[in-house]
């Protein structure tokens, strides 16, 4: 363990060179910008800066840290439009509408943006311990997967995800199965077959992630905003002064503490992520606080929870995917398709091969915390004159946005009529109430998830049984079993108790 | 509403069996892959197929209905966005962004000159934070050969 202190103060060494301090400035003020857009998440505000990331050409390490400046600011800038317009852009942030919003009802909007960049920031301190204890031994443990193993996480990873990615499991499985296909588009990596190409040429490369993702979530975003008449735009109201008094900040220390903790285990688990944490989190405090709470009426405590949680989660959710290299989310799919396009291929080999990479990039998501407190705290003034813009310059310079980011990807206008169609797409989806993540998720995880099937299978000679060799194998298949049956099974169980 | 339900399954049932069908195309053996390329779409199909039935499960809940007129909006936005696409090469990214801009501002309620206006603003304003901020390409178009 003191040696991955060590090894974390390397990365620290990186990460504080000026020109990263810099490009961790501008990661943050660009992710907040574009985060803080009506509807538009983290998830979105990656992969609209993803291509253009990839067009600087910079070094992998300098690369990561503007990545975790974006990953960041944009989840702060999401809080901010979630706390002033109660307009959340994520499911995590809907929690933080409740007090957080509340809050700005009765004039202390500042405050909530002050509290929720602090205890952003202190959910990000904690766990980055948790990770840097944890991360070496699941490490060291990983190593011991095999495909059949491999195959059987990922399983797991998606009926975790499909069980708490709305109320209908069925929706989320046909979900996964969209994605999955969508990963079958183009050249058969193993025998060169096209598939699902159409005899189109431009589709043998296959569908990259960033067109599927800004269509599903971003364009589909314009059309649903188009769609309501008479919306007329937001009054963002008056916040006061950005600042969280002493008292209010000692009586939510603990509040902190314990969301911060709740969140990062809960951001391990791979399908989890913020939703559970940050819901789980407010409910603990709700449940602490008694009577003596305001919660759903403005208690700081009731904004706190959520945004220490979430951010936790972030620091939980990289240890499956920097050491297993199989993300739990839609928003940790792009990091990883991220991770892959800067040629950084995580898994159990990259913290013993390349422990700079890992090591660098754990420091600059820290270093993407740092920098969100200091920086946000004095401009937030000018993020909310941008929120104040009216909608026909906001929405079109979304879709303005996303055509740039598409374009770039493969310089070709092709991508931008199949970003149209999946846009049309994910708007149909999101008025059915089919969840969007396991679709980006299916799309990363699906070439992995097959080529190690098709290995393990390759290795036995055709025979099944090899899926089930390992003691461990047949764990992670009982768990992704237990992950699926077990949500209706305790919803029927409690609707007969009462 | 049973008519959505009805609806919304049948297309999902239509691609998964579209998808299933094409898959069993896929076809190539090799002593080394087993499985060869045609399993695993298939597979995603069957999750899709899946979708489709579960619709009619009791409490899976109604689709939402789409209001007429913000429908006819998403169908020009769509449609703008195709034109986009076509325009981009021969007019250029300022040209067709700058139109492109100004026909979601209006849709979005703007007034055309200013929708306009904005419009043209933020198309040189990207071309050059991409072209020469970032160094990356971006169609001339008919600017290259008017200019």
């Amino acid at each position: 363990m003191t040696e991955s202190f060590g090894s974390l103060l390397a990365g620290f060494g990186v990460a504080f060179r000026p020109v990263n301090v810099g490009l961790a400035f501008g990661g943050v003020l660009v992710g907040t910008t574009v985060g803080m857009l009506p509807g538009i998440g983290p998830i979105n505000a990656i992969a609209m800066l993803l291509p253009l990331l990839f067009a600087v050409g910079l070094p992998p390490e300098s690369a990561l840290i503007l990545l975790a400046g974006i990953y960041y600011g944009s989840q702060y800038g999401n809080a901010i439009s979630t706390i002033l317009l109660n307009v959340p852009g994520t499911a995590s942030a809907v929690v933080t509408a409740i007090d957080g919003h509340a809050m700005t009802k009765e004039g202390r909007g500042g405050e909530a943006l002050a509290m929720s960049a602090i205890a952003s920031f202190a959910g990000g301190t904690l766990s980055i311990i948790g990770l840097v204890i944890l991360a070496p031994l699941l490490s060291a443990w990983a190593i011991r997967f095999g495909p059949a193993e491999y195959f059987a996480l990922m399983v797991f990873a998606f009926s975790a995800l499909s069980s708490v990615s709305g109320r209908s499991v069925s929706r989320a499985l046909a979900s996964t199965g969209f994605g999955l296909l969508l990963a079958t588009v183009g050249m058969d990596p193993n025998s060169a077959v096209p598939r699902y190409t159409f005899g189109q040429l431009r589709l043998f490369d296959g569908i990259d992630f960033v067109v599927v993702t800004i269509g599903l979530f971003a364009v589909s975003e314009v059309f649903l905003v188009l769609e309501k008449t008479g919306w007329a735009g937001h009054a963002a109201a008056g916040y006061g002064r950005v600042a969280v008094r002493l008292r209010e900040l000692s009586g939510a220390a603990w509040t902190m503490v314990r969301a911060s903790v709740i969140g990062f285990f809960v951001g391990v688990l791979p399908g989890a992520g913020g939703t559970i944490a940050s819901f789980l989190s407010y409910s603990v405090e709700e449940k602490a606080a008694g009577s003596g709470g305001r919660f759903g009426r403005g208690d700081i405590r009731g904004l706190a929870a959520p945004e220490a949680a979430n951010n936790a989660s972030t620091t939980g959710a990289m240890i499956p995917l920097l050491t297993l290299g199989v993300p739990g989310s839609g928003t940790t799919a792009v990091l990883l398709g991220a991770l892959l396009g800067l040629g950084l291929v995580p898994g159990p080999l990259l913290i013993e091969q390349n422990p700079e990479v890992f090591w660098g990039l754990v420091a600059s998501m820290y270093l993407g915390n740092v920098f969100l407190l200091l920086l946000n705290l004095p401009l937030v003034g000018l993020f909310v004159k941008v929120l104040r813009l009216p909608r026909w310059i906001l929405m079109p310079g979304v879709a303005g946005l996303s055509f740039v980011a598409v374009y770039a990807v493969n310089q070709s206008a092709f991508d931008l009529f199949l970003m149209t169609g999946f846009g049309v797409v994910g708007f149909g989806m999101k008025k059915a109430r089919f969840p969007l993540a396991p679709v980006i998720l299916g799309l990363v995880l699906g070439p992995l998830m097959e080529r190690n099937l098709r290995r393990a299978l390759a290795l036995s000679g055709g025979e099944w049984g090899v899926m089930f060799s390992s003691a461990l194998a047949v764990f992670l298949w009982l768990l992704a079993a237990l992950a699926i049956l077990l949500p209706p099974v305790w919803t029927r169980i409690r609707r007969r108790a009462g | 509403m049973r008519r959505r339900r009805l609806w919304g399954s049948a297309a999902f049932g239509t691609a998964a069996a579209v998808l299933a069908l094409e898959a069993a195309t896929f076809r190539v053996s090799f002593p080394t892959d087993p499985l060869g390329p045609a399993a695993f779409p298939i597979a995603g199909a069957a999750l899709l197929a899946f979708g489709a039935a579960s619709l009619w499960l009791p409490g899976a809940g109604e689709a939402r209905g789409v209001d007429p007129a913000g429908g006819l909006r998403i169908v020009a936005a769509a449609g703008s966005f195709i034109l986009y696409a076509v325009l981009l090469a021969p007019l250029g990214f300022v040209v067709a962004t700058a139109l492109e801009f100004a026909i979601l501002g209006i849709l979005f309620g703007g007034r055309p000159l200013a929708s306009a206006l904005a419009g043209t603003v933020f198309a040189l304003f990207l071309f050059g934070l991409f072209v020469y901020g970032l160094g990356l390409p971006l169609p001339l178009g008919i600017l290259e050969r008017g200019g």
